[in-house]
């Protein structure tokens, strides 16, 4: 008994010691001991990379044979006739990752989701297209999603999770000596990072804010064309493109060759829309083109004018309210109202694109009686205050002449 | 037949009005400290009348007390008149319980016979600054939930029992609805009825024994100037409290008593918390002692002081055996003069040093 | 002026003076016990509708404090209501029947009947109100 026990014991830790074949690989083994860290450096975080995590070790990418049998002999490890490739090209690098990741067979036992047209995306972008024209430069699938350590977009750390993407594609585009070649900007992460939805996205979380790849795509990544800006800001903004494309502005702009959206709002630097954008004054948009006493002027004009007056109906309104609520007064309503009102504002600004006054006018109209409706309630409410104040004015007149009355009489009453 | 003859036929009213007809209140320049206690009266009267139209609308649950107290303010006609006066005159009465404590005090009006006089009045002192305490939380804001927290803290310092002491004061171990509901109780119930018979003894016994006069003046009480208690001091009282009522609708018109935010257990104490001003001196007294003295714990002996402090102030008719032999103590002035100013100094101190 | 006369107009002007003071102070008070409109501290519920003011699959907008809320009655019968200001901007939601969603006119932000946003720019779901049916009310309340 005591010798089958100790023979099942030996096949069991067998069987442990060949199923432990990952850290059995003898490009590990070698790696991690090296004292060169470049020779090293591959081994270090291995442990997050969703390739090692998933059986896809050293060999499939460089070639060789990782038999732990080798780890004493490096001739037959990194054998040229086992495939064995050292590091691969720059220019090699989307070529080698496609040949798992373009096939749809292959990718499905891994993640049935993920999609396999990266490299054709790839090939249609600026980066791709310089590649193939050999310039090693541009950014291959390692310089975004990086190397050893490869992490999916879900984790927090990975390179290409959404809020560090403006960081990993500003590694390459906001260094100026790196660019110096190609003649584009860059100062597109600085401008980002100040805009609405750099700030929304890198400061408040707020992950539905658009990064780079949100309106440049990812693989495929690639300047929109001047009509095609809509298209993009108009995934999230439908109702201003809607209103865009069917307004005369659309036609226009084509003619001048102006990029739609981006005309007035920009495109990284974006911010928040301010009423002076509308109008004929200093900061207008609309003066740009449009001459004094044109149509369009005449037109920008007006819709600037009812704007701003909505605006200051709606701060008179909210400073009145706020005087009454400082005194203790109930203005629960009119504050409901003024929210119908900031509502009609927010609806009013949208309208702009129509580019028509006529329409821009229809918008507005009811924006002015909510907003006249919440000034009134305003005033209710302060006279509520002044009502408290006159009652004291005769409370006060009343102890008065009680008090009064009172001294005579006492004083009387002292004199019997 | 009158009315007034009808009911005088059936109850002896008559010889309470011939009562106080007969009875005379001493005139001197000291006279002027008899109408504090007569405000007093007022300022009660007023938190009894108010106390009483809030509880119509008032609800005790955390979930709705501030809600409910939001609601008297803004909703219902008049009720931050009424919620501001509340507040208003509760502070007010504080304050002149002070000051009529410590005249009777400095008048040494405390010397025989008046000894229970003066014990009844510090009982009524000290269930009012229960009051003030009570009520402070029952709006359920944010202030008045920290202030209750470090408040009822301070229980737990008191030894062996203190522990039973903190859990009994909070209806549990933490600052909860249970706290507020409690607290209520105390307010409108508990209070009310032990302040409705100490006060009626006090007065009472007022009464009877007449105003007491100053030492030095005792000698020549015959040849002092009268004043009949009625109709003549109660008219000068009245005026009094009409310039006090007056004040009240000012500070409640002008300065309607603010509600502060909802409180929530779940955020932390803000910064730059103090306890009603009634209490700065015991907080500040406690920052100021060093947390260990020789083995005791610095808060211990804070308590511990209080205690003595407080036994002391209402034993001192029976301690000061000078002033009862008709002889001036210097001493005991000189104790009460300490006290006001440590109260003064160290309450200043709670509202300029930063927390 | 006779000592009475003198005498006579002291008492009356006490007297009237006293009178009218204590009319200033009952006034407060009367209105006081007076109950108001709203007869309750109405700020953690509300009725929204009443039972069968709604059609089927169709919303209304109800004031909640000083907020809009809105009200759904699904198709299935149930109601859901939630806050009605938009996490965009702050405008004020609608129910579309037709795409059987909740839709900010504004800037086409949607959210589905749980509140999570679908499309558009809302950056947070719409916070969510409990329903109860009390006798012929449609009660809302904040959940706890």
């Amino acid at each position: 008994m005591k010798w089958l026990n100790m023979f099942i014991t030996a096949i069991f830790f067998f069987f442990l010691y060949a199923s432990n074949g990952l850290a059995q690989n003898s490009c590990i083994i070698c790696h991690k001991k090296s004292e060169d860290t470049d020779l090293k450096r591959p081994t270090m975080k291995l442990a997050d990379d969703i390739h090692f995590k998933n059986g896809i070790t050293c060999e499939k990418c460089h070639g060789g044979d990782a038999n732990p049998a080798f780890q004493k002999d490096e001739e037959a490890a990194m054998d040229a006739d086992k495939g064995f490739i050292g590091v691969p090209d720059k220019g090699d690098i989307p070529k080698l990752c496609s040949r798992c990741h373009s096939n749809a067979q292959y990718m499905k036992k891994f993640n049935p989701n993920l999609p396999v047209d990266q490299y054709q995306q790839y090939l249609t972008s600026q980066h791709g297209k310089r590649l193939l024209k050999g310039d090693d430069k541009v950014a291959v699938c390692s310089d975004c999603h990086g190397v050893h350590n490869i992490q999916p977009p879900n984790v927090i750390t990975s390179k290409i999770f959404s809020v560090n993407i403006p960081k990993t594609c500003s590694k390459c585009h906001s260094d100026s000596v790196y660019m110096k070649d190609y003649g584009i900007p860059t100062d597109q992460y600085a401008l980002y990072k100040k805009s609405v939805h750099g700030i929304n996205l890198l400061e408040k979380d707020d992950r539905s804010s658009p990064s780079c790849t949100s309106c440049h795509g990812n693989h495929g990544a690639y300047p929109p064309g001047v009509t095609s800006v809509s298209n993009i800001c108009g995934t999230c903004h439908v109702t201003q493109r809607e209103m865009f494309l069917t307004s005369p502005h659309k036609e226009a702009f084509e003619e001048m060759d102006l990029p739609q959206c981006i005309a007035c709002h920009g495109n990284h630097g974006i911010s928040n829309v301010k009423r002076e954008m509308l109008g004929v004054g200093e900061n207008s948009f609309c003066i740009n083109c449009h001459d004094e006493g044109s149509e369009g002027y005449l037109a920008a004009q007006k819709m600037g004018a009812e704007q701003d007056s909505l605006y200051k109906k709606i701060e008179q309104a909210k400073l009145l309210l706020m005087k009454a609520e400082k005194a203790g007064v109930e203005v629960s309503e009119g504050e409901f109202i003024l929210k119908e009102a900031h509502n009609a504002f927010v609806k009013t600004q949208n309208s702009v694109h129509t580019f028509s006054y006529e329409k821009f006018h229809q918008v507005i109209v009811p924006g002015f009686k909510t907003a006249q409706n919440a000034v009134q309630q305003g005033r209710l409410a302060l006279n509520e205050v002044q009502n408290r104040r006159r009652w004291l004015a005769i409370i006060s007149i009343l102890i008065f002449i009680v008090a009064i009355s009172l001294y005579f009489k006492i004083k009387a009453m002292s004199k019997r | 037949m009158k009315l007034s003859d009808w009911f005088f036929d059936r109850y002896a009213v008559q010889s309470w009005i011939d009562f106080f007809r007969k009875k005379y209140v001493p005139v001197h320049k000291h006279s002027i400290w008899y109408y504090t206690g007569g405000f007093c009266l007022f300022l009660f009267m007023v938190q009894v009348v108010t106390g009483i139209l809030l509880l119509l609308y008032y609800r005790p649950t955390a979930e709705a007390a501030f809600e409910s107290v939001q609601f008297i303010m803004t909703k219902v006609r008049f009720g931050w008149l009424i919620r501001s006066i509340h507040s208003w005159s509760a502070n007010l009465l504080i304050g002149a319980l002070f000051i009529h404590m410590f005249a009777k005090f400095f008048l040494k009006s405390y010397r025989k016979p008046r000894e229970l006089t003066w014990v009844s009045g510090m009982l009524l002192f000290l269930i009012f600054l229960g009051f003030g305490f009570s009520g402070y939380l029952l709006p359920w804001n944010e202030l008045a939930y920290t202030a209750t927290k470090v408040g009822t803290e301070m229980t737990n310092l008191v030894p062996f029992v203190g522990k039973y002491l903190l859990v009994f004061l909070r209806g549990g171990e933490q600052v909860s609805g249970a706290t507020l509901t409690r607290f209520f109780g105390f307010h409108v119930a508990v209070l009310p009825i032990i302040v409705t018979v100490i006060l009626a003894f006090h007065l009472l016994v007022i009464q009877i024994q007449g105003m007491s006069v100053p030492i030095k003046l005792e000698e020549h009480k015959s040849k002092l100037k009268q004043l009949p208690f009625f109709p003549d001091f109660m008219l000068h009282d009245m005026l009094g409290w009409l310039v006090a009522f007056g004040v009240l609708a000012a500070l409640a018109a002008l300065f309607p008593w603010e509600l502060g935010t909802k409180a929530d257990p779940f955020i932390p104490t803000p910064i730059g918390i103090h306890p009603e001003w009634y209490f700065v001196f015991t907080y500040q007294t406690l920052k100021l002692v060093p947390s260990r003295i020789f083995f005791i714990e610095g808060e211990v002996l804070v308590v511990f002081g209080l205690a003595v402090g407080i036994i002391f102030w209402l034993l001192v008719p029976f301690l000061d055996r000078k002033s009862n032999q008709g002889i001036p103590a210097k001493f005991f002035t000189i104790v009460g003069i300490i006290i006001v100013i440590y109260i003064i100094v160290t309450t200043i101190m709670g509202y300029v040093i930063p927390a | 002026m006779s000592i009475l006369s003198r005498r006579k107009f002291l008492n009356f002007s006490l007297i009237s003076s006293l009178g009218s003071l204590a009319a200033v102070i009952f006034y407060p008070i009367i209105r006081f016990l007076m109950p108001p409109k709203t007869p309750q501290a109405a700020q953690t519920e509300v009725v929204a509708a009443k039972v069968g003011e709604l059609q089927l699959d169709s919303g209304k907008i109800f004031k909640f404090g000083n907020e809009p809320g809105i009200l759904i009655l699904q198709e299935d019968g149930t109601y859901k209501a939630f806050t009605a200001i938009c996490t965009h901007l702050g405008c004020i939601v609608q129910y579309r029947a037709d795409l059987n969603i909740i839709w900010c006119g504004c800037h086409n932000g949607k959210y589905d009947l749980f509140g999570k946003v679908i499309s558009g720019p809302p950056p947070l779901p719409l916070t969510e109100y409990n329903v109860t049916v009390i006798n012929d009310n449609i009660v809302v309340s904040k959940k706890a």
